[in-house]
């Protein structure tokens, strides 16, 4: 998909299984947010098709607005204006009614704020007064843009709630973020975004046995190695790798069942003060799809 | 539906923006200035020179300044991603905000003519003069909230639209009626000595909303000096009140279907 002459996202192919909490997953600039906008019909891809809840996203975005919620990411609310009156807004727009302090409360917005103009609301506020408004008309699918961004620890936990709340509901969320650990808390699946492509797209849960996303890691503390220990688990089939730099000796098995075999051979060859086995995490898989170092929380 | 929830969301905006409030102020301030001037003179004259002479310049300033920000802010903050989600068609987010901005201006200009005819009511004047003169100033003035709604749908950035108005204004208000003030015959037959029929003198003249006003004029009557003022810039025939209308009224709704129809088709980038 380009616009105006410049390629933004090429290959992007997926699908959102109805009732799942779909992670969309990519570093800032990956085109997360574009993605977003083709499915809701702001921008036109300028080849291949998209549909959402059965929609086609060029001819019948008005279809998609009517059944979609949607938390947008960086936007600043109607200047001047309340919290209540955001959601009365989106009530009305939406052809429903609905009570504002109930919505707002449920999202955590400080009963004291609802009231006010949004003018001096903090990033955290204005997420959870723009979720309160994808809230509004019972969507069957919400898609949240990075709605963990601004919010405090206790709001990233009641954000996981809500959402756990609505797919049990039998809602569909869309997640999109750039935080590996809020993807992994509460999605199912998960599509890794790197410039411009789908990388991959895997189900959370299975992460840590699918070989191609991460594969499982020892590590050995050893104060040093020599080349013939090195050697021999490198030429080991089921090792893909065998790095050691000064203070550990990191290996990376391509097969589960090869770090018992792994570490009997490093114990009985090395001085081993310290080990750990690594569960491979979203945090590796991002890193391994977009070769980049791992990101921090 | 998405049109009266748009309508209401900006009714609300702009009655808590700074834009809102000046608005309010000029039109306190102009109501004030009128009594004044009546209660110092002991006349409805200075009323009316100050609604005819000011008129082109004044409302059209107000009409641009209470539209140029409305919806560029909304693009420049990435909220335009918010009102373009809801549920809702996006030409009524047009017109919705012209409708909103409009009735704003309309509700100053009610004030205006609350005072006017007052005015006239204790003085010498003719009701219906003054009240057709606000009516045609108000007229006015929503075919620059049209413009300024155009204007504010196109810009990306507030910066941007506020570029465009100034230059709209200088250009097609300031520079309309301070260089165009004569025929654009005389004009040419000085320049060039070429001459023009008199039906494209009147057509090119009529396509600016401040002499389709002046044509209006004649619906107030024949007195006074301003038909004459009408006959000297259009020569004769002057234009029927009809055309004057018609040119109006375009310049009022034309500008507003274009930026709905531009909405329609933009893409949102943030």
């Amino acid at each position: 998909m380009g616009f105006s002459d410049t390629t933004v996202l090429d290959g992007v192919s997926f699908t959102v299984e109805a009732g799942e909490a779909f992670g969309f997953l990519g570093p800032n600039g990956s085109g997360k947010s574009t993605t977003i906008n083709v499915l809701l019909g702001l921008l036109a891809p300028t080849s291949g098709e998209a549909s959402v809840l059965g929609h086609d996203v060029e001819t019948e975005r008005n279809e998609i607005h009517a059944r979609v919620g949607v938390l947008p990411e960086g936007v600043a609310p109607f200047p001047g204006v309340s919290g209540e009156q955001h959601v009365e807004f989106a009530a009305r727009a939406n052809g429903v009614s609905v009570d504002p302090t109930e919505l707002l409360d449920y999202t955590g917005l400080d009963r004291a704020a609802h009231s006010r103009p949004v003018d001096n609301y903090s990033t955290g506020m204005r997420q959870r007064l723009w979720l309160a408004m994808a809230l509004v008309g019972d969507p069957e699918l919400i898609i949240l843009d990075e709605p963990m961004a601004g919010l405090d620890p206790n709001g990233v936990r009641e954000l996981r709630e809500i959402v756990s709340d609505l797919t049990d509901d039998g809602r569909t969320i869309f997640f999109s973020s750039h935080r590996l650990g809020e993807v992994q808390a509460v999605c199912d699946r998960v599509g890794v975004l790197y410039d411009g492509q789908i990388e991959r797209v895997t189900e959370t849960d299975e992460v840590g046995g699918d070989e191609a996303a991460g594969r499982p890691v020892v590590r050995f503390q050893v104060p040093s190695v020599d080349d013939r220990l090195l050697s021999a688990v490198r030429a080991r089939d089921d090792v893909g790798s065998a790095e050691y730099d000064g203070n550990w000796l990191r290996v990376e098995c391509t097969d589960p069942v090869a770090k018992v075999e792994v570490t009997e051979t490093v114990l009985s060859r090395a001085d081993v003060s310290n080990l750990a086995a690594e569960r491979p995490s979203l945090e590796h898989l991002f890193t391994r799809e977009t070769g980049g170092t791992e990101a921090s929380e | 539906m998405s049109l009266s929830a748009y309508l209401w969301r900006d009714l609300i905006e702009l009655r808590q923006s700074r834009t809102g409030v000046a608005l309010g102020a000029v039109f306190v301030l102009l109501a004030g200035v009128f009594t004044a001037a009546y209660l110092s003179t002991g006349s409805i004259t200075p009323v009316y020179a100050v609604l005819f002479f000011g008129s082109p310049f004044l409302f059209p300033a107000v009409g641009l300044s209470i539209t140029i920000l409305s919806l560029a802010r909304h693009r420049e903050s990435g909220s335009m991603r918010v009102l373009l989600t809801v549920p809702g068609r996006r030409w009524a987010l047009v017109v919705a905000t012209f409708l909103s901005r409009s009735t704003a201006v309309l509700a100053g200009f009610v004030l205006i003519a609350v005072v006017v005819v007052l005015l006239e009511s204790f003085g010498a004047g003719s009701r219906q003069f003054g009240f057709g003169l606000v009516s045609l100033s108000s007229l006015l003035t929503l075919s620059t909230v049209g413009v300024g709604v155009l204007i504010s749908t196109v810009a990306t950035t507030q910066r941007r639209a506020l570029f465009a108005t100034v230059a709209y204004y200088t250009v097609a208000v300031v520079g309309w009626n301070v260089f165009f003030p004569q025929s654009p015959d005389q004009l040419l037959q000085a320049t060039t000595g070429g001459t023009l029929a008199t039906s494209t003198t009147q057509s090119i003249l009529l396509a600016s909303p401040s002499n389709a006003y002046l044509v209006l004029f004649q619906l107030l009557g024949t007195d006074s000096g301003f038909v004459t003022t009408i006959g000297s810039l259009f020569g004769t025939p002057i234009p029927s009140a009809t055309s004057g209308l018609i040119s109006l009224l375009s310049w009022v709704v034309v500008p507003v279907v274009v930026a709905a129809g531009y909405l329609e088709q933009v893409e949102i980038h943030r």
